[in-house]
């Protein structure tokens, strides 16, 4: 089985389009992402400090740990920090393009808090809105860290902050990533999903029924199985160095926070149970249609990951989140839209079941796939060539 | 006998694709299977190679069943497909390994076998290149490399010649034959009655899924004709020459196509060859060239089926 595997190791890196497609494509997406989207040096080029106020508690800690975050050096480089005493007054100034946003923090009843972000952009040339945005809640998401996980940790009634941008509901996030990073973490599950395209080949030159290399193979003295697992570990293997390094260039030169460092494990859990079911996935389209041409598989295979790399949000911002919230099915039947959410819930979350969860639900798609693929496989097996 | 495969049956829903087939291969020749499209050849063939299963009938190869279990069976086996069946993005040498890795476990052997099988089909000065810097007719030769590397006692060989130049042609043509030297028993099928003829030492004519005639290609032919044709080309004839050819016994037809002279006659009548002759000694014709027209595999194809069998193919 290794020799078959090294093999395979050559034949599947060697396919120039292979390589195309789940390294080079999502490199160029994701860096075409991040230079239209915003990162922070493009954003500094056009704007001056963030003014911001927060609209103090009258709970003693919660302010002076709020005003000495905005008020430390790292937090100083991005923003103007003013303590306010009304929500109405931030408000206003706000709509007067005075300040560029303002944060509050409300009570909840089961006796947590919230905190709130509000933003205004008017201040703002429209087609930079959406980097003041990220710029603004980038420095938000470090008032959280810095502030918020300490008093949670210090006051026992406050045990889950919340933060948002204005207009968007509280219950979606915890922490809003960037503009980029949404759109970057559907173009690393398009390089997983695309992983399948392969195996789709190696799975195709090891069946009799498809090719004449797997006619040979099945007259072969070797086990077929052997054979099969050594394609398509070599397979995997492709697919898992491709993903390793797009992910390097994203979370090292991009700088967008894949959670590479942070949570190393879990990204790995979410790339080995993502490539098993792009395999798994692929696997159920070329048994369910084994008599149709290569072109047309790929055709099917294509057609069926580029609708989960689109509804991922992918191509259009939030899609996701409003087919989570109006058509959850939807959401729960796409492996890409899961997949991608969990790298979201690594970078942007200190909670991750939602992660546990959503990797369950894609495994429970590569169940399905799989008793699948093995029914239409049965249903062929007089039928070899 | 090598491979005995008797009444086979194979159909698919309703339609019978082999029909009561029986075939008896000897060890050691080169055996052409022969026959339009959709006449049962490649059935026959994947039955054979255990790929199809048959709904009636037995096959039995080296004494033996074949099976996907049957190991000892399946080394015995080499095939070669009418497609190329190679992986583009592999050397020559790596490609031959691959498939000769499926039986050889011993990397010392399987390299010795790889290069023998290298140097039989002549690709030595191309072993590292990969397929796409390959004429069609080495990459043919490559296709033949990697199903006979592991020294298979049986090969089955699908068109091997489809889509060649005559060099690379003649060059498989010359492999086929010295792979019999070398004592492998070949089932051949090819679209070409020539090289069935030139190569096969017997053949069977599949046509409906039903064996309708086998044998020696000497043997089919003199399966469907008594008469033979006798061509003279001359620098002119009378008439009257023509006139007393077809008096002569035996002779069943004469025609006269400017200087050229076609005459059908009984087949192993040779004292009307020779009365033949005289006519044309004592007209004092004078003779360009004189030869015997053959029966071809098509012809016979033809006169057994009422079909040609290159335009089915």
């Amino acid at each position: 089985m290794f020799k078959t595997y090294k093999d395979w190791l050559k034949i599947v890196s060697r396919k120039p389009m292979n390589i195309f497609w789940i390294l080079f494509f999502p490199i160029i997406l994701v860096t075409l992402f991040k230079m239209t989207m915003g990162s922070v040096d493009l954003v500094s080029g056009f704007s001056d400090k963030i003014k911001i106020e927060f609209v103090k508690t009258n709970i003693a800690m919660i302010d002076s740990q709020i005003e000495n975050a905005f008020n430390s050096d790292e937090l100083k480089n991005y923003c103007e920090f003013n303590i306010s005493d009304e929500k109405q007054a931030s408000q206003e100034k706000v709509e007067k393009e005075e300040i560029d946003g303002y944060f509050y923090i409300e009570r909840n009843e089961d006796g947590t808090f919230t905190l709130f972000a509000k933003t205004g952009y008017s201040s703002f040339a429209n087609s930079m809105i959406e980097s003041f945005s990220e710029e603004f809640v980038n420095t938000a998401n470090k008032v959280y860290d810095t502030v918020m996980k300490p008093i949670a940790e210090k006051t026992e009634d406050i045990r889950q902050a919340k933060f948002t941008k204005s207009g968007e509901p509280t219950y979606e996030q915890e922490k809003v990533p960037s503009m980029a990073s949404i759109f970057t973490y559907p173009a690393i599950i398009y390089s997983i999903l695309f992983t399948g395209l392969i195996a789709q080949y190696s799975i195709r030159a090891m069946s009799s029924n498809m090719s004449y290399t797997g006619m040979r193979v099945e007259l072969s003295t070797e086990k077929k199985s052997k054979t099969f697992i050594g394609a398509i570990l070599a397979t995997f293997t492709v697919g898992f160095i491709a993903l390793m390094l797009l992910t390097m260039y994203i979370q090292f030169i991009l700088k967008i926070d894949v959670g590479l460092t942070s949570r190393f494990g879990y990204l790995m859990i979410i790339y080995i149970v993502g490539l098993i079911v792009s395999i798994l996935l692929s696997s159920m389209i070329v048994m369910l249609f084994p008599n149709k041409s290569e072109e047309t598989q790929t055709s099917i295979l294509t057609s069926i990951l580029m609708l989960m790399y689109f509804l991922s949000g992918g191509m259009v911002d939030n899609l996701s989140l409003m087919i989570k919230k109006y058509v959850p099915f939807l959401y729960y039947i796409n492996p890409a839209a899961l997949l991608s959410d969990s790298i979201n819930y690594l970078s942007y979350k200190d909670n991750l079941s939602v992660v546990w969860f959503n990797l369950g639900m894609v495994a429970l798609s590569g169940v399905v796939y799989l008793i699948v693929a093995v029914l239409a496989l049965r249903r062929k097996k007089n039928e070899l060539y | 006998m090598i491979i005995e495969v008797k009444n086979l049956v194979k159909k698919y829903s309703e339609k019978t694709a082999v029909d009561h087939l029986d075939l008896q291969i000897k060890e050691g020749i080169i055996y052409g299977l022969l026959g339009p499209n959709g006449a049962g050849k490649s059935t026959t063939i994947n039955c054979m190679l255990g790929l199809l299963k048959s709904n009636e009938g037995s096959i039995k190869i080296l004494g033996e069943e074949m099976s996907s279990n049957n190991l000892k069976l399946k080394e015995n086996i080499g095939v070669i497909p009418q497609n190329v069946s190679v992986f583009e993005e592999l050397t020559v040498y790596q490609n031959i390994d691959f498939f000769c890795g499926l039986y050889i476990k011993d990397k010392e052997k399987r390299k010795k076998l790889v290069e023998e099988a290298i140097e039989f089909v002549g690709l030595t000065e191309y072993k590292k290149y990969t397929p796409k810097k390959l004429s069609g007719g080495l990459v043919r030769r490559l296709n033949i490399a990697c199903g006979i590397a592991h020294k298979p006692k049986i090969i089955f060989m699908d068109e091997p010649t489809v889509a060649v130049d005559p060099q690379s042609r003649n060059s498989i043509l010359e492999g086929v034959l010295k792979l019999k030297e070398q004592g492998s028993t070949i089932i051949y099928t090819s679209h070409y009655m020539e090289e069935v003829e030139q190569i096969c030492d017997e053949v069977a004519i599949i046509d409906s899924g039903k064996v309708i005639a086998k044998g020696t290609t000497e043997e089919l032919k003199n399966m469907i004709t008594d008469t033979e044709k006798l061509v003279i080309h001359t620098y002119g004839v009378e008439n009257k020459v023509i006139e007393e050819i077809k008096n002569i016994a035996d002779i069943k037809s004469v025609e006269k196509d400017n200087n050229t002279i076609k005459i059908s006659y009984k087949k192993n009548q040779n004292s009307t060859l020779l009365k033949i002759l005289q006519v044309i000694e004592d007209n004092g014709v004078n003779i360009d060239k004189i030869y015997n027209e053959v029966p071809t595999l098509n012809t016979v194809f033809l006169e057994l089926t009422g079909k040609q069998l290159r335009d089915n193919m």
